[in-house]
C-alpha cells in the first residue's frame, strides 16, 4: 500500500520549548489512523507542518511523495478541519459551502447539502454568531463532503452534543465505506473514536510512543471480571496493569495475549473475560497515573 | 477552478470591502451635489470626499489580509496564490473605482458644473488638469499604493506577530523623528511637512507605483513565510 504521509525525525521546537520531538512514523493510503494523545501533546503541532500551515525545524515531511509547502498538487488533496479554524467575520455558513466547493476538488455539494440538514445548519447565520457546536458541525459537513484523499480532523467535535458527535462517527464509516480516502482523527477522546480506527498514532509530549495497527493493540492485554478471590487467583504470575472494584467484584487489566489455557482457566473460575479498551491500554501505555498504578486486589 | 479564481471569489463574499470604494465614490459624488446646491454661486469649494476612498483601501489592505489569510491557508490554499489572488482582485477593483471616479469627475465638472470647475469635488487638485488617461493612472495607482501600504504593514503582523509589528512602529517613529531633527538642523526644509502633501501629478504617480511594487514584493516575501498563528 502506498504512503500518504511519510515523515522522519520531525521536530519543532519554539526556543528553548520542544514541541515535536524526532518522531518518524508514516500513514498508508486508504486507512483511518487515530493520532492520540493528551491535550497539549503536540498532536495539532504535527498536524500543522503536514499541511505547510507552520514550519518544521527539522526533519523530512512528504504528502503523497512530495513536500507539501506552496505544493498545490499536493495541498488540494488535503482539507485539514481544525478546532480553531478561523472564519472571515462577515462570512455566512452558506460562503463557506460554496467556498469549499472552489478549494476543494471533489467537493460533493449535494452530500454538503444533505450534511447541513442532518446537522441543522442555519445556512444563512453569520459563523461569528454560531455556538461551538455549531462551528464544529460546519467544518465536519466541510471534511466530510470535501472528499480530500487526505482528511485530517483535529478535534472536530468540541461543543458537540453526544447526539451530533455520533452522527459525525455514523457518517464518517459511512462515507468512507462508499469513498475510501485517507482519514486522521485527532483527539483525546479515545473511547469515542476507537471503533472506528484501524491504526494509532499516540503522542505523548511532542515524542511518538506508539505506532500500531488497532487490532493488534487491542491484543496486546485483556479484561477479567469476577469475585475477588477467583480474579486474584487467576491474575497470580500474571502482569496487572489496572483495574476497577465494583463491590465485591473486581476487574482486572491484564497485559498479554490471551491464550487457549487462560480462556479455559477464566472459565473453569467463572471470570468474564473482555476485550481491553484502546483507551484504558493507551493510559497504560503512555504512563497515564491514573491506570499505571498496578492494582491491589484484596 | 484555477486556484487564483478561488481566491478572487474568497475575497469577493466579503461583499463589504468588494463594493465598498464604488459605494464611497458614489456617495462622495451625491454628497457634492447637495453641497453644489447649498453653496451655489458662492465660489469654489473643495469637499474631498474622494480621500475616503484611499482611507478605505490603506484600511481594507490591512483588515481583508487579517480576515482571510488564516483563514485561505486553514483551506489549503498556497501562500502564493493566496497572494496573486488579491493583488488580482485589487487591481480590477482599482480600476472599476478609478474608472468610476474619472467618469463621475467628468459629468460633474462638465455636465453639472458647466465646465467652471466651481467644485472640483472628484479631482485631487493636482489632477485638474490632467488628461482622463492620465487621471486614470494617478487615481488607479495611489489607490494600489495605499492598499498595498497597508497590505504590507499587516504582513508584518502576520510574519512577526504582536512583536514584529511593535518593532516597526518603533522603528518608523525613531526613523521619522531623527529625519526631522536632522533636517531642522541642516536646514532641508523637510519640517514644515510640505513633502507630506505633495502634487499628485502623473510623474509622481510613477513614483507610487514604484513604491507599491516595493510593498507588494515585501509582502510576498513575508507571507511566503508567515504561519497561521502569528
Amino acid at each position: 500500500m502506498s504512503s500518504a504521509v511519510a515523515v522522519e525525525r520531525l521536530t519543532k521546537t519554539y526556543g528553548d520549548l520542544t514541541v515535536v520531538d524526532t518522531i518518524s512514523f508514516s500513514i498508508e493510503t486508504g486507512k483511518i489512523y487515530g493520532l492520540l494523545g493528551r491535550n497539549g501533546a503536540g498532536k495539532t503541532t504535527i498536524l500543522q507542518m503536514l499541511t505547510a500551515q507552520i514550519f518544521a525545524t527539522s526533519g523530512e515531511l512528504r504528502v503523497f511523495g512530495e513536500k507539501p509547502y506552496e505544493n498545490r498538487r499536493v495541498l488540494s488533496q488535503i482539507c485539514f478541519i481544525r478546532e480553531n479554524q478561523k472564519y472571515p467575520d462577515s462570512f455566512r455558513v452558506k460562503d463557506i459551502l460554496a467556498l469549499s466547493e472552489s478549494f476543494f476538488p471533489r467537493w460533493d455539494r449535494e452530500y454538503a447539502r444533505l450534511l447541513s440538514e442532518d446537522f441543522q445548519l442555519p445556512l444563512k447565520r453569520r459563523m461569528k454568531a454560531l455556538s461551538k457546536g455549531m462551528l464544529s458541525s460546519v467544518g465536519i459537513v466541510v471534511g466530510l463532503a470535501s472528499r480530500a484523499p487526505l482528511t485530517i480532523f483535529d478535534e472536530p467535535y468540541m461543543g458537540l452534543d453526544v447526539v451530533g458527535r455520533s452522527l459525525f462517527y455514523d457518517r464518517l464509516i459511512e462515507d468512507y465505506a462508499e469513498h475510501p480516502r485517507t482519514i486522521v482523527l485527532s483527539t483525546h477522546l479515545i473511547d469515542e473514536v476507537s471503533r472506528l480506527l484501524e491504526h494509532v498514532l499516540v503522542i505523548d509530549k511532542g515524542r511518538l510512543v506508539l505506532d500500531e495497527d488497532a487490532d493488534t493493540l487491542r491484543a496486546r492485554a485483556f479484561t477479567v471480571t469476577g469475585p475477588v478471590s477467583k480474579v486474584e487467583t487467576f491474575t497470580a504470575g500474571k502482569t496487572l496493569i489496572g483495574g476497577e472494584q465494583f463491590g465485591s467484584l473486581v476487574s482486572a487489566l491484564l497485559l498479554g495475549k490471551a491464550d487457549a489455557d487462560d480462556r479455559k482457566q477464566a472459565a473453569a473460575l467463572g471470570l468474564e473475560f473482555t476485550a481491553v479498551s484502546l483507551q484504558q491500554l493507551i493510559v497504560h501505555l503512555t504512563g497515564g497515573t491514573a491506570q499505571r498504578k498496578v492494582l491491589e486486589i484484596r | 477552478m484555477n486556484a487564483l479564481q478561488s481566491v478572487m471569489k474568497m475575497h469577493a463574499r466579503t461583499t463589504y470591502w468588494f463594493l465598498s470604494p464604488l459605494v464611497i465614490i458614489v456617495a462622495s459624488f451625491i454628497m457634492s451635489l447637495l453641497i453644489s446646491l447649498l453653496f451655489h454661486g458662492n465660489g469654489a469649494v473643495f469637499y474631498g470626499g474622494i480621500n475616503y476612498v484611499y482611507v478605505f483601501f490603506f484600511v481594507f489592505g490591512i483588515v481583508s489580509l487579517h480576515d482571510t489569510f488564516s483563514f485561505a491557508l486553514g483551506f489549503s490554499v498556497r501562500r502564493t496564490d493566496y497572494f496573486l489572488g488579491t493583488l488580482l482582485l485589487v487591481v480590477l477593483l482599482s480600476v472599476a473605482t478609478a474608472i468610476l471616479t474619472v467618469l463621475l469627475a467628468f459629468v460633474q465638472s462638465h455636465v453639472i458644473n458647466g465646465g467652471d470647475g466651481r467644485l472640483p469635488l472628484f479631482s485631487l487638485s493636482s489632477v485638474n488638469n490632467s488628461s482622463p488617461g492620465e487621471q486614470l493612472w494617478i487615481y488607479f495607482v495611489t489607490q494600489i499604493h495605499m492598499y498595498f501600504l497597508g497590505f504590507a504593514i499587516c504582513s508584518i503582523y502576520q510574519r512577526f506577530g504582536k512583536a514584529g509589528i511593535w518593532a516597526f512602529f518603533v522603528f518608523a517613529f525613531l526613523l521619522v523623528s531623527i529625519s526631522i531633527f536632522l533636517s531642522t538642523s541642516l536646514h532641508w526644509g523637510i519640517a514644515s511637512f510640505s513633502w507630506l502633501s505633495p502634487p499628485i501629478t502623473f510623474e509622481f504617480a510613477l513614483w507610487l507605483a514604484l513604491l507599491s511594487v516595493c510593498y507588494m514584493l515585501v509582502s510576498y516575501v513575508l507571507l511566503r513565510k508567515a504561519t497561521m498563528c502569528p
